[in-house]
């Protein structure tokens, strides 16, 4: 986890100059600085030569892109209809309180990020919570503190 | 013949601890005499991912469910002896079967798009070669591209993300344009919630949609291609790519195709993360670098799509059929399905019902089989009360259309989509004004914003079934819905908008009785608007154990010893944990 | 090329879309989005006519749909008017009491009720400040986020680096909703302060400075129209006596 963090110049330098990479070249910074910083979207906006406003509104229309810091583990509540119909809003209201944060926000330590997602494609097994890349299926009420805690282990 | 071992790595197998169940039949397969060690394999989804991880072994048939690594030394004893027993799956009246035919989960099924996923390892070349693959393309590579487009007319083929178009008229158009350049894209940006077909098929057999993608670009006249795919698919993106890797380095891809004298070469585009990038002008501007707005297409794609190119773009599932048609030719597919939709479909069946998973089954197949023989009916004795098709742009079917032969046309007609395949199925605990209250804002997190009837259509809804699902809507409600309905279908500029109302309109036709309830009542009958129920203690069953009390996170719960517990309505934030906590069922939605 | 709007004959040049050509011809299509001089958006969707494909009516939207020989266009079916009267309304909701939508309201004898009741920016989203921008070479705005939290704004919302106050965004807004404040200091508009550009004869504001200097060549000395004027007319005397 603490290994060092590629710099965007050597981002930048493994894509074409050309504006089709733009959404490849965000993505990328966002998996390595987990999310866009004014900065990086400055460079990116030199190195394809287009307006820094094109990509600010790129970076702020798709959903996988950052423009605030996430934190370490992302616990994603899979909010999908079939997740929907079993529980799911059920699901996130107790994580938010174990976190006590709300959807879209980070812990103040920076360790938890809470996002709703629509939809993983894990709907057999609904209701689902995600962090980061570990999926938990058929979350019974009142896991939601063990499911966190196991993450946290997992990596410790 | 040597044995093998098929356990499922599918995304669902893999959350169940697939993975472990690999390196534990590795590790207990090397203490095997070298001559019995039977062959593993890490296949695809099985689509009973509920009943993962699965194992089959071949060709002895049998499959396992729910298997753990402490299981492993009892299937590897067994080989040569009787299944074991525990780990089969017992059908609805508790028999234990072995194959997966018997199983009635699979009993129905039909399986084309799926034939080689779960029984292939996706990350391996040959696997795919002796399964048959490539046979399609090196066959159509023979042929003239009309004849190609001729063979996949008469299949009868429809695009399978949802339009229902037909593929070779598309391919037709786009083979008739004359343009240097062309381009041939597969939409995997699977994003109704509710479907995960397209990842499955991605993940579990790559090599078909490619030589799908390879046979229709040779069908057009294009030469280079491009498969957008859903950024949080991480499995189905390394598959792919390995897939593409592997077609390159045996020749399926790159310059002068299996010595034709045919080039194309691909790549992936990784989506944004953007549902209406799922619209196929969207999905091109996506790729072209910029914001995925749709735009206004008065002009087809297939004369001017990406960068202003002729194009085409067909869905993963569409793809997977192209190489089986090939293959064993038109007839033979045709003669699967309906007048009007012809092959198979596949479906991811889920949410209240007994067996969930993904399934493919002939076009035609009744809402009936697929919900209670398939799917086993819905648990815990409740009762049917609606299934949604077509996920945010569908509508939603009622009991009454259960008997419903399902193909693109008879579900049009009934106020619905086929969509991409979802089938959620609703017990009678569901709420269908929170349902459709639900879908849009789905819908207006996911809408582009470009027009006024969409982006404000939608927030207005969602605004009037936000009111209506805490108490405060008004009959005239109903009216206005249907006005912002009628032009949100009418005058927006994608398909997205044009969609969009089909939950509203569908819940309203077929249960406007709820949403008076909600108006006129202020009562949910499905007890799921959390400002029109409350949470009640039957003091004849408390048996004053107290859980309840601990998993209160708001303290709402009191009580004296030996007394039945009371809750404090003003407390009680409807959370729900008391009721799924209580042993005895004392606990009630009222 | 000839096509006809309810049934009057209107000519057309090739490309021209339907809202083109009735523009040029004055025939009134609705469309607050849609201007001849910058890019279109096709986002407002009040321009929505039928027009008369392979024997039925289909509801286009006149900003986008090119003109064929002979095209039939109708805009006085029930059709048409439940969608622009709907349409309307959204855009009331917008921008409340706003004069180019209530011009609109009163011709569409529309009740003036918002069907959210919501401050609003009046903006309506219709983008052609964006595109405005854009034509210039500037881009300073553009579109941020999505769906219904879609807005137009500088990158953060702070000044931004290329804007040079021209204010050709706010001229081409059909809701005269952005915001500039002119002073005898200068002008703010978008976040960002600039210093006025006065003639160096007479004084008076020609333009911002950053304006002026990005449409000149370097060195041009800062001279208002008026002061040009009679700068020529002193030459033209010099030259070539009174």
């Amino acid at each position: 986890m603490n290994d060092k963090k590629r710099s965007i110049e050597e981002i930048l330098i493994t894509f074409p100059s050309a504006k089709r990479f733009s959404l490849a070249i965000l993505q990328e910074v966002q998996k390595e600085y987990k999310y866009i910083s004014p900065d990086n979207l400055k460079a990116i906006s030199n190195y394809l030569a287009i307006p820094i406003s094109d990509i600010f509104s790129m970076a702020t229309y798709y959903k996988s892109l950052s423009l605030e810091k996430k934190g370490e583990f992302i616990i994603k509540v899979c909010d999908g209809t079939a997740c929907h119909i079993r529980g799911s809003l059920s699901v996130l209201d107790e994580v938010k309180r174990a976190l006590n944060i709300n959807e879209g926000e980070t812990t103040p330590d920076g360790l938890f990020s809470l996002e709703i997602v629509n939809c993983v494609g894990a709907c057999a097994m609904a209701p689902v919570v995600i962090c980061n890349q570990d999926y938990f299926g058929n979350v019974k009420l009142g896991k939601a503190k063990e499911i966190i805690n196991s993450c946290v282990k997992a990596v410790d | 013949m040597t044995k093998k071992i098929l356990v499922c790595c599918g995304t669902g197998c893999l959350a169940n601890g697939s993975q472990a169940l690999v390196d534990q039949f590795y590790l207990e397969t090397k203490k095997l005499d070298v001559n019995i060690i039977p062959q593993i394999k890490e296949t695809g989804c099985n689509g009973f991912c509920e009943n993962g991880p699965m194992v089959t072994i071949v060709p002895a048939h049998i499959t396992y469910y729910k298997v753990q690594p402490k299981d492993v030394s009892d299937i590897l004893e067994s080989l040569d002896k009787e299944p074991v027993t525990r780990l089969l799956y017992k059908d609805d009246s508790g028999k234990p079967v072995t194959s997966k035919e018997e199983n009635p989960f699979y009993a129905l099924q039909h399986k084309i798009v799926l034939r080689n996923t779960g029984v292939i390892d996706p990350s391996c070349f040959n696997d795919y070669l002796e399964a048959g693959g490539y046979v399609g393309l090196t066959k159509a590579l023979a042929m003239e591209p009309i004849k190609i487009i001729e063979e996949v007319e008469k299949s009868g083929l429809r695009g399978r993300g949802g339009g229902g178009f037909s593929t070779g008229l598309k391919w037709r158009s786009c083979h008739e344009i004359t343009g240097e350049f062309k381009y041939m894209l597969c939409n995997g940006d699977e994003g109704d919630p509710g479907a995960f077909m397209d990842r499955s098929i991605m993940e579990g057999d790559p090599h078909s949609v490619l030589e799908g993608l390879i046979i229709g670009a040779y069908a057009i006249g294009s030469h280079y291609g491009f498969l957008y795919i859903r950024d949080e698919y991480g499995l189905a993106l390394k598959h792919m790519q390995k897939a593409i890797d592997d077609a390159k380095a045996n020749g399926y891809l790159g310059n002068n195709i299996l010595g034709s004298g045919f080039n194309f070469s691909c790549e992936i585009v990784r989506g944004g993360g953007a549902f209406v990038c799922g619209e196929s002008s969207a999905l091109m501007a996506s790729i072209e670098g910029r914001v995925g707005e749709p735009r206004v297409k008065y002009i087809r794609s297939v004369e001017k799509g990406l960068f202003d190119s002729p194009t085409v773009l067909s869905n993963v599932e569409s793809l997977a059929n192209i190489p089986y048609i090939m293959t064993n030719g038109a007839e033979n597919f045709a003669s699967i399905g309906t007048k009007g939709s012809k092959g198979t479909k596949v479906f991811s069946l889920v949410g209240n019902v007994n067996r969930t998973g993904l399934i493919e089954v002939p076009m035609g197949i009744t809402l009936r089989q697929l919900i209670f023989q398939i799917g086993g009916g819905i648990p815990n004795g409740k009762k049917f009360k609606a299934a949604q098709t077509g996920g945010p742009s569908g509508g939603c079917i009622p009991e009454e259309l259960l008997d419903l032969e399902i193909d693109f046309d008879s579900l049009k007609e009934k106020g619905s989509i086929m969509g991409s395949g979802g089938i959620i199925v609703m017990d009678e605990n569901t709420c269908m004004v929170e349902l459709a209250r639900y879908y849009m804002k789905f819908l207006t997190e996911e809408s582009c914003g470009k027009c006024t009837p969409c982006r404000e259509g939608l927030r207005a809804m969602l605004d009037i079934l936000t009111r209506i699902c805490e108490g405060k809507g008004e009959l005239s409600d109903l009216d206005l819905l249907e006005e912002l309905a009628y032009v949100t279908s009418e005058a927006s500029l994608c398909e997205l908008g044009k969609t969009a109302p089909n939950p509203v309109l569908s819940s309203l036709k077929y249960f406007r009785d709820e949403y008076l309830a909600h108006i006129v009542d202020k009562r949910c009958p499905a007890g799921v608007c959390p400002k029109l129920i409350k949470y009640e203690i039957i003091p004849d069953k408390c048996k004053f154990c107290g859980l309840c009390v601990k998993v209160c996170p708001v303290e709402a719960i009191t009580g004296k010893p030996k007394t039945p517990y009371i809750i404090n309505q003003n407390k009680c934030i409807r959370c729900g944990n008391c009721k799924s906590t209580c042993a005895f069922e004392a606990i009630y939605v009222e | 090329m000839k096509f006809t709007i309810d049934g009057l004959e209107i000519s057309a040049e090739q490309d021209d879309t339907i809202m083109d050509a009735s523009r040029r011809a004055e025939v009134f299509i609705p469309g607050l989005c849609y201007s001849s001089s910058t890019e279109p958006t096709h986002s407002c969707r009040l321009c929505m006519v039928e027009v008369e494909e392979k024997n039925s009516l289909r509801l286009v939207a006149a900003c986008a749909y090119k003109v064929k020989e002979n095209l039939k266009v109708v805009t006085t079916t029930e059709r048409v008017s439940k969608v622009r009267k709907t349409i309307l309304k959204h855009l009331y909701s917008m921008a409340p009491e706003n004069p180019a939508i209530m011009e609109l309201m009163n011709l569409y004898k529309i009740e003036k009720a918002p069907i959210i009741k919501e401050k609003k920016s009046h903006c309506i989203l219709c983008g052609r400040c964006v595109k405005a921008c854009e034509k210039l070479g500037i881009s300073a705005i553009s579109t941020v986020n999505r769906g219904v939290t879609k807005e137009i704004n500088t990158p953060y919302g702070k000044p931004a680096e290329y804007c040079m106050g021209c204010g050709s965004c706010s001229e081409v807004c059909p809701t005269k909703c952005i915001t500039i404040k002119d002073n005898e200091e200068g002008r703010t508009i978008w976040h960002k302060h600039f210093e006025w550009a006065r003639c160096e004869k007479c004084g008076v504001i020609v333009t911002t400075k950053e304006h002026f200097a990005n449409s000149n060549p370097n060195n041009t000395p800062v001279v208002c129209p008026v002061c040009k004027r009679r700068y020529m007319t002193d030459v033209f005397a010099d030259t070539f006596g009174e």
